[in-house]
Parts: structure tokens; sequence; C-alpha cells
């Protein structure tokens, strides 16, 4: 099992979630929309460029940044 | 029998309805959209409530007690500053657990009450909610807003409020709630929803939704051309049927040029306008706006921005100052400012008279001339968004809001509060414009009736003339008419009406125009709106360094013009590369130093 953010995830992979960095308020922001630890995240999408994220989690479906996507981190 | 008004704070996630639930108690129209950041402000108002009086507070969203935007910092610091408050918990059904966790995190001690939104759409999606068995186990009264009249709703808030209590239980995020009370079922993508964010499927859906509307709106043969046709016929026979009957030369200039000419010339294009509100809304409405905030968050970001800027920039289109004040949900001022910086080159809607007016003089289409003058504004404020050098602002976090068809009473209540708005800058601001330069106009210095050349404002304006000589206008009236563009957009086509039946001048000359016209500082009620989110300094510097810009630049484009295609070409090719790949290019550098990473463990 490694980890690693979910930026590295390919489209449509499931993983657990192992670790959430960045600033309070991120990790907040985060943690409300399902972003916890242990919980199940899938990543949907990814933009073309390559630089945004659609992540579902138990909660709900939301965009992420790539900033942001990097301080998810998944085991797989 | 109380003796201080009851306080109702209107609290809750972004989007969750308390506007709507504002207007509802009130009977006011604040502006509600399916988007964060609408509410720019915590509205006070006072609502009647089951015969008692009621101060209502309309919050801004909030999604965490640590918030990220300044607008949850505001209504998290107003919270704490009313404790004898109620705090009305306004949630949609499919975030109940979240809302109760914000609650019990932020407003422990407060007494406290629950309002339920978007239940029809919860149990469309499987999830049931059992209004008393959640009041029993959560010890707080429930309302439920779905299908309720605003009357009812009122009696039931008021009855609620009255019993109001402290939130029982624990308060760990994802707390669990009995099954009788409420299941849940989470937000999934439906079919269409999964087709939409193939990119392909994306740009074709959008570039098709964005032809249309410029189709619908400008083109002579769709409705927007079309209704336009019809007010004008209209006002050539309310003109012809005053004039017949004023005696006054005075008077019958007064009703005909003056009034009916410029103010309807002007109303000609509400039409038109109208039309691009409409599309706006709905875009906003069925939740397409988020899909669109996915995909152009990557192309945002090398301009420095996020895709959450994508709502103010697309209202710029409809009104620079409602885009103003819509920034106020952005995550970080940097952006912000950035943001408002190059929203007046995004044409708004009241622009669009004058590009008109002027098309007939340099291009055969109108709609085509339209189309190119809202692509040049466009490519101007990315190229200066990609010049302003960018600090990355705050991660882009965005929700995904189930895509619905929009509702028509929303849709048509949004664009009437537009359109009244749109009628009344017109009646008050423009008109007493219109009047104060028609009297300037048409009086000289000893009150006289005069023809234009020997009146008070052409003595006035005689030293702007220089102003316009080096693109071929060296017309006291061209640069009145483009600087009364300052007060509000729509002076320029109502001015240009006024002086000039028939535009003189040639095609180079009337695009030259155009362009200091796209580029000029907006409208007064534009640097108000940009005063209240920058300061009146910044907001007076930016009017300034903008409309002196948009002269340098109406100069350059004249020349480029007389150069020929050949030059130009080549040139703006040029430009163009060295913008995009400069900027990859220090990107490259920063992400290399692990730039990004850094700047985001430094923010406190």
């Amino acid at each position: 099992m490694s980890v690693c953010p979910i930026t590295s995830l390919s489209k449509g992979m499931r993983a657990k979630v192992a670790g959430v960095e960045g600033d309070g308020a991120l990790r907040s922001r985060l943690a409300a929309l399902g972003v916890r630890l242990g919980e199940e995240i899938t990543l949907l999408r990814v933009s073309p460029l390559r630089r945004t994220y659609l992540v579902e989690t138990q909660d709900t479906i939301f965009a992420l940044g790539k900033e942001a996507a990097s301080c998810v981190k998944v085991e797989r | 029998m109380k003796e201080a008004p009851l306080k109702l704070l209107l609290f809750g996630n972004p989007n969750a309805g308390k506007s709507t639930l504002y207007n509802a108690l009130t009977g006011g129209h604040a502006r509600v959209g399916n988007w964060h950041g609408v509410t720019v402000s915590a509205l006070e108002g006072e609502a009647l409530l089951l015969g008692n009086r009621v101060q209502i507070a309309d919050l801004p969203g909030v999604y965490s007690a640590d918030g990220l935007s300044m607008e949850e910092r505001a209504a998290c610091a107003y919270l704490k500053e009313h404790p004898e408050g109620v705090v009305c918990l306004v949630s949609e059904c499919a975030a109940l657990p979240r809302s109760l966790a914000l609650l019990s995190e932020l407003a422990k001690g407060w007494r406290a009450i629950l309002v339920l939104t978007k239940k029809r759409q919860f149990v469309r999606q499987g999830g049931t909610l059992e209004e008393r068995e959640l009041e029993r186990c959560l010890g707080i009264p429930v309302v439920s807003t779905e299908g309720v009249p605003p009357r009812v709703l009122r009696e039931r808030v008021g009855e609620a409020l009255l019993r109001a209590g402290r939130l029982r239980g624990a308060s760990e995020e994802g707390r669990s709630l009995p099954k009788e009370a409420y299941t849940r079922a989470p937000m999934r993508l439906t079919k269409f929803d999964r087709l939409l964010l193939y990119p392909a499927a994306a740009f074709a859906l959008f570039a098709f939704l964005l032809a249309s509307a410029f189709f619908l709106t400008f083109s002579p043969v769709g409705p927007g051309g079309l209704l336009k046709g019809l007010v004008e016929a209209l006002m050539i026979r309310i003109k012809e049927a005053f004039q017949t009957h004023i005696p006054s030369p005075v008077l019958c200039s007064f009703v005909g040029e003056g009034i009916v000419g410029s103010v309807g010339g002007v109303l000609c294009f509400v039409p038109q306008i109208a039309m691009l509100f409409l599309f706006l809304t709905l875009l906003e409405e069925s939740g397409l706006l988020s899909r669109l905030a996915f995909f152009t968050d990557g192309t945002l970001s090398r301009a420095g921005l996020s895709g959450r800027a994508v709502f103010s920039l697309l209202m710029g289109f409809g009104c620079t100052a409602a885009a103003i004040l819509s920034t106020r949900g952005l995550d970080d001022k940097k952006m912000q400012r950035r943001v408002i910086w190059c929203l007046p080159y995004l044409s708004c809607s009241a622009k669009l008279p004058v590009y008109l007016t002027l098309a007939s003089s340099f291009f055969q289409d109108q709609f085509l001339a339209a189309l190119l003058l809202y692509v040049l504004g466009a490519g101007l404020s990315f190229a200066l968004l990609l010049l302003m050098s960018g600090e990355k602002g705050a991660p882009l976090v965005l929700e995904f809001a189930p895509l619905r068809l929009p509702e028509a009473k929303t849709v048509a209540k949004a664009l009437c509060f537009q359109l009244k708005q749109f009628i009344i800058k017109l009646g008050t601001v423009i008109l007493a414009f219109f009047i104060a330069s028609w009297l300037l106009s048409s009086f000289d210095f000893a009150f006289r009736f005069v023809p234009v050349e020997e009146s008070m404002l052409a003595h006035l304006c005689g030293g702007l003339k220089w102003l316009f000589a080096p693109v071929g206008m060296e017309d006291w009236r061209i640069a009145y008419a483009a600087l009364s563009g300052l007060v509000a957009k729509e002076n320029v086509a109502a001015s240009l009406e006024l002086f000039f039946p028939v535009f003189p001048y040639g095609a180079r000359s009337a695009f030259a125009l155009a362009v200091f016209v796209l580029a000029s500082s907006p409208c007064v009620s534009a640097v108000a709106a940009a005063a209240r989110e920058v300061g009146v300094k910044l907001a007076l510097l930016y009017a300034v360094a903008e409309t002196a810009g948009a002269l340098l630049l109406c100069y350059l484009v004249y020349f480029l013009t007389g150069l020929g295609a050949s030059a130009i070409l080549p040139l703006i090719a040029a430009l163009i590369l060295i913008s995009v790949f400069g900027r990859t290019f220090r990107a490259g550098i920063h992400r290399q130093r692990g730039y990004f990473a850094q700047k985001l463990h430094r923010r406190a």
C-alpha cells in the first residue's frame, strides 16, 4: 500500500483517504465535503489540461484545483 | 409581549436557499442565484411573523468554521456579534448532516430553528425525511419550505421562532441521524452529466449555447433583432405624433430629439439586453455553470484566476457593476482585484447599443461586428491578466450541484428584476444626463435657443476636439459622446443619436471609437461598485488608467487599420505566442522550485 496524492490516480480509480495536507481552512472545507481519514474517494475525471480533478466522496461530488488535489493523500 | 424585536439570523451552506427564504419572509427581492457569492453582504430586513416584528439578517453562505472566503469569515463574525439572535439554520435536505455539524460547531450556545429546503429533489433522488422525528431527536423546531406559499411560511417560521431551542446531541461531523428521521441519497452523476464530462461534448455544448445566444440576440433575423425593429418603429410613430402637435420649436426639439429620440433609441435595445440576461440566468439556474467552471479552471489558472471567477466574468457581459459585486465571493483579494481590473474589457450589455450604432459604419453585418468587438474585448482582458504577475490564489474547491431544468418562475423573476434595474437606471441617471446635455447643447450662455454649434456645450467642449483628432474625428461632439460613457454607457449611443442621425466619419474612425468605448473606464455605477470592493482610491485609479489606456489603444487601432491586414495578422499572432509561452515558461520555473507547495503551507 503506497500513499500518494490523488493527482497521481487515473480516471475512475477508487482509493481510501490517508491524509489531508494544507492549511486548516482547506482541510475543514474538504472534510465538510467528505474527505476524511479512512473514507472512500473516487477520481471521476481530470480536466484536459490536467489542472482540475473531479472527485466523488460518500457525501457529494466536487471539483478540485491541482493545488488542493495534491493535498489529498490516498493509499491504494 | 416582547420588548425588543426578535432577531433571526439566516445561516447555512452557500446555495442552501437562505436568500429565497429571506425574500419569502420579508417580501423583498434579494438577488438569488445558483452560485455562491451572490449574497454579497448581510442583508438586513424586517418581517411580520405571527404578529411579531422580527429583524431578519440573510448572511452569506458558510461551508466550515475555518472559512476560506472573505464572505464566510464575515458571516461568522456577524454571528458572534449578535448572541441575542435566534439562528435559523437553512439547509438543503441533502446536506443536512453537514449543516448540523456546522451549527453545533459555530453556534453552540444559540437558540436555533431548522429550515429545510429542496425536499422534493431530495425525495426524488431517493432520500427520506420526517420533520416530526427530526424535531424529536434534534430538540429544535423544523420547518420545510418546499411547496409552501410565502404567507403560510411566515406563519410557520414565526411559530417555530417562538419555540426555538438549543441543538441536542453530539457535535462531531458526520453525526448519524436515526433512520426514522432521515436517510440520505448522496449526489450522483446522471447519464447526461457523465456525457458532459467528456471535453469534446462539453466544448460542443457550451460553444453551441454561446453561439445560439449570440445569434438569437444580435442577428437581425433572430428574435432580438426583430423585437428591436418593432420598438424602433414604435418610437418613430411616437416622435411624429408629438411633433405634429407641438407648436413651440423649443418644446418640439426637447420632446422630439431630446427625449424620444435619445431615450427611445436606447429603449430599442432592451429586447436584446433582456435576451442576454435570459441566457445568463438559464446557465446559472440549470447548474451548467459549475461544469463550465470545471473546464475553464485550467485556462483561467494560466491567467492567474480560477474556475470560480467564470461566473463574475460571464456576468461582466451583462452588467459590469453587478459582476464587480459578485466578486465578493472570490477567495482572495489579489485575484478579486485582478478580476475587477479586467472586467470592464468584457463588454457589458450597455455597450451593445454603441457597437451596433457604430457597426453599421464599418461592417456589413452588424452581428459579425458585435461578435468581433466582444472577442477583442475578451482577448484584451485575457492579455492583461497574463501580463499582470500572478501569485497563486486560494485553491479551487467547487461542489457540483445536480443539473436541473431551470424553473420558469425563477428565471422570469430574475429577468424582470434585471430589466427593472436597467429601466430604473435609464429613468434616473441617463434622463438627468440627457436633460442636462440637451440644455447645454440647445442654449448658449445667454439662454437663447441656438443651433448646437453655438451652444454652451460647444464652447465647453471646444477644448476636447483634439482628443480624437489623431483618429480623424476632430469633433467636440465625438469627444463629448465618448466621454459621456463614463457616466453611463447607454449615454454614448444616445449622444451619438442626438448629434448624428447618420454617422459622418469613415469606417476606420468608427472602429477606433468603438475600441475606445470598449476599453475605457466603466460607468459610474461600476466604479462605485469597485470602490466598495477595493476602496475609492484604487477604483478611481483604475478608471483613470483604463480611460487613458483606451485612448492610446484607440490611436493604435486607427494606425493599424491604416496599415492593412497583411501587417496586422502576423503582429497579433506574434503577440499571442509571446504571451502564452512567456507565461508557461515562468510557470515552469516556479513548478520546479516547488513554488506551489510552499505557497500553500505558508498560508496561516
